[in-house]
């Protein structure tokens, strides 16, 4: 059976199967976060029966975050070097030797209720482009759902910027669509089917000559973004099955924005430039690039679920039987940190969009169903993926309780009997030591992070450029409120079926 | 060839993590290697808060030295057997206690150092204030004075009753009627000083423990007289503070029979009081607080 035309392709949870189907997804659903609390709980369960064994664990634990940290900056460092080079690259240089005036780019930007400065700035940054704009397909989508400010962009957009680009194109996605859940898969599965009709079709313009990509409504492009991607694309060994994966580094607003929401943004940088390095294991994230026949093909975004982003990797993943990837373009694109008008509500968006992105966990059930589904994808393919998805849901919501958290437990829960122990007394010390190890990571963050930060605006002096470096003193804090609490939140939504909404981070910018 | 490389890296640092592990393991049971690559095991000594900047001796060999952000040093490696534990600090009391090391346990030392000579802070009866300067010194009568002498002069001390609602009704407690910090009581019985601790067995203060026997009463010191006072010293933890007719001296509450007396004040029949977290001393007409 052909994964892609079967009822399963497009479950969003399991309430939409039935039978035994819809038992099986829900075990599924269940898994992460069963393993997480399971993890949490037996920590606290051995410290406080069996505590030797617990601080052994702590330990041999501790040992092993220090090796996979150092595992993981290697991989950091050399995409770090990659990126550099890529942006000092000439691609126009590089195109050239390829015959590429066939491909068009469309663009597609969503939009809520997000201002028009936001938006303005998001289509200039294409205007900055150095890729023919006659090959630009602009999608501007908005949502009924906030109809007027849609229109009012619209007017906007069309006055600045209508004939500087080949099209321009205004899609307003329609509220309360049976089977639809609010929110950035829906609308831009809606423009890209409106796009088709109207601009591919109409212009005859072939789907396997277009890529698109689907940007967050801040996102900003480098100048030879979209020269990056044409290489990518047309020198991959498969471009109709892949998608096309840049660096999304939140750096607009970075010098406004709070040390807290800097270190949680450098932090999802930082590691989407590990998993750069790991392509074989790389999913879409946020902003992403794809052949618009591949889309086609894989009738678009999900409409019923929160992680389209990624989601649309799964889908693809899947409906070709196992054989699509991720091509890494070591190539950034810049969007918005978090930022809000007070501090108090810059946390709490912060750790909405972090909730918001460890709900990518929906993908975990979906990808492991279609693997049971799907008998076509080879086992080894299919056993490693489920690692890699297992042991990313699990070590994102516990490894940071068990480093700076639980590693005290047994000494708290053992007892007078453990507490009498040489064991007892080193525990508290070995961890602190090898924490302190784990933490000469941070040199390393502080110096990327430096390199990718803009121009300081007037009226930010020494002071905050320091900041700017110790502010990585914070990791301990982010990792756990921001990191490991979200994720387990979103867990445990999961495994207990309270399923999330989308919600529309807040995009703010301060002058 | 980038996979290859990969797995190379992950092989690497799996043998890096088969090799460090045991190793850290080892060290952190307080297992070392002996001759013939056999594991000999050993344990530890704690001595816990003592002074910034004293000197730690064990078998009479410079061990450590504390200081302000670390007053706790933890001395491992220790093979079986007794070890003598001097502390040391200018211008302090020695502090010396023998300690069993047993394989794979840690032996606790709480160090009760106090100066040679404890500093008094006299509270006079009188203030001497003028006016204006043509006008005369005139003597009033200190109001510190009057609240530390009506702790003297109150029949019944006034001690915080505790969770379990015990008061004493004495200077000395009694066993069913002790002196309360928290969940250790202290009364005295035909000058022998007991302490016991009323709460769980697992929560016992260390010091009511030796190795793994944990007692629930324990003696604290036998005099030969009955004492005029005792209560526990404030700013401490396990110190008991005692008044004899020519004394006042401070003493570790300990299961260990080896116990460290400290003498506070000389004097004739010197009297104290514990209130609010400081300890007055007087004697006669004298009163002073004790800077602890």
């Amino acid at each position: 059976m052909d994964f892609k035309n079967s009822i399963y392709y497009r479950v969003g949870k399991a309430s939409d199967l039935s039978g035994n189907d819809r038992l099986l997804y829900r075990i599924l659903e269940i898994i992460p976060g069963f393993l997480a609390w399971i993890t949490i709980i037996s920590i606290f369960i051995f410290s406080f029966f069996l505590p030797f064994f617990s601080a052994i664990f702590i330990i041999l634990f501790d040992i092993y975050w220090i090796l996979k940290t150092f595992y993981l900056s290697i991989y950091l460092r050399q995409n770090w070097k990659k990126t550099k080079h890529n942006i000092s690259v000439d691609w126009k240089e590089k195109l050239s030797n390829l015959k590429y005036d066939r491909i068009y780019h469309m663009i597609l930007l969503p939009f809520y209720n997000e201002s028009w400065e936001i938006v303005e700035k998001s289509i200039s940054s294409l205007l900055d482009c150095e890729y023919d704009k006659n090959k630009f397909i602009v999608v501007l989508a908005g949502e009924e759902r906030n109809k007027n400010h849609a229109l009012e962009i619209k007017q906007k957009a069309e006055k600045m910027f209508l004939g500087k680009f080949g099209h321009i194109f205004f899609t307003l996605h329609p509220r309360g669509i049976a089977g639809e859940m609010p929110g950035k898969g829906s609308n831009i599965a809606y423009a890209a089917e409106e796009a088709r009709r109207e601009v591919l079709d109409k212009n005859s313009i072939k789907y396997e000559d277009v890529l698109v990509s689907a940007y967050d409504i801040d996102t900003v492009s480098y100048p030879q973004y979209f020269e990056c991607l044409t290489w990518n694309f047309l020198t991959a060994e498969e471009p109709l099955r892949s998608s096309f994966q840049p660096v999304p580094v939140f750096n607009n607003n970075i010098w406004q924005s709070p040390a807290i929401s800097r270190v949680v943004a450098f932090s999802a940088t930082f590691w989407q430039m590990i998993q750069q390095e790991r392509g074989d294991r790389l999913a879409t994230f946020s902003s992403h690039s794809v052949c618009f026949k591949t889309l086609y093909e894989i009738g678009y975004w999900q409409k019923n679920m929160v992680s389209e982003d990624s989601r649309i990797f799964w889908n693809s993943f899947l409906a070709y039987d196992g054989g699509y990837k991720v091509i890494p373009l070591s190539y950034p694109v810049s969007m918005d940190a978090n930022l809000a008008p007070t501090f108090w509500q810059t946390l709490k968006n912060i750790y909405k969009q972090q909730r918001r992105w460890a709900w990518g966990v929906e993908n975990g059930p979906y990808v492991l169903f279609g693997f049971i589904k799907n008998k076509k994808i080879p086992a080894k393919k299919k056993a490693k993926f489920t690692f890699i998805l297992l042991e990313g849901f699990w070590s994102l919501s516990t490894n940071p309780l068990i480093i700076f958290f639980l590693g005290w437990l047994p000494v708290m829960l053992g007892g007078r009997d453990f507490n009498r122990t040489v064991l007892s007394y080193n525990l508290p010390y070995i961890t602190k030591t090898l924490m302190t190890i784990s933490m000469m990571g941070l040199f390393l963050c502080a110096i990327i992070s430096m390199s990718f930060m803009p121009k300081a605006p007037s009226g930010y002096g020494k002071f905050k450029k320091i900041t700017m470096i110790a502010q990585w003193i914070l990791i301990p804090i982010t990792i756990i409120i921001f990191g490991a609490i979200p994720a387990l939140d979103a867990q445990t939504r999961l495994m207990l079926g309270k399923y999330m909404g989308f919600w529309v981070t807040p995009k703010h910018r301060k002058e | 060839m980038i996979i290859i490389k990969r797995k190379l890296k992950l092989i690497i640092l799996t043998a890096v993590f088969l090799t460090v592990s045991p190793i850290i393991i080892l060290y952190a049971t307080g297992d070392i290697l002996g001759n013939g690559w056999s594991l000999l095991k050993t344990g530890g000594i704690y001595v816990a808060e003592a002074p910034a900047g004293s000197n730690i001796y064990l078998n009479n060999k410079l061990k450590d030295t504390t200081s302000f952000f670390n007053r706790n040093i933890f001395i491992k490696g220790l093979r079986k057997g007794k070890y003598e534990v001097l502390v040391k600090k200018e211008g302090y009391n020695l502090w010396t206690k023998a300690l069993t090391v047993s394989d794979s346990l840690v032996s606790d030392a709480n160090v009760f150092m106090l100066p040679e000579k404890v500093e008094l802070r006299e509270i006079y009866k009188y203030i001497l204030s003028s006016g204006t300067p043509t006008s005369t010194i005139t003597k009033n009568k200190n109001p510190e004075y009057l609240d530390v002498l009506s702790l003297f002069t109150k029949k019944t001390p006034t001690i915080k009753t505790t969770s379990l609602s015990i008061d004493f009704k004495n200077n000395l407690g009694t066993k069913h009627s002790p002196i309360m910090d928290g969940k250790i009581g202290l009364w005295s019985e035909g000058g022998k000083i007991f302490s016991a601790w009323f709460g769980s067995n697992d929560l016992a203060p260390k010091y009511f423990c030796m190795i793994n026997d944990c007692k629930k009463t324990i003696l604290v010191t036998n005099l030969i007289d009955e004492p005029l006072r005792i209560n526990f010293l404030p700013e401490y933890s396990g110190v008991a503070v005692i008044a004899l007719n020519d004394k006042i001296f401070a003493i570790q509450i300990e299961q260990n029979p080896e116990k460290v007396a400290q003498t506070i004040y000389k004097g004739n029949n010197p009297d104290f009081r514990v209130s609010d977290g400081a300890l007055y001393i007087k004697d006669g007409g004298f009163i002073a607080e004790v800077v602890l």
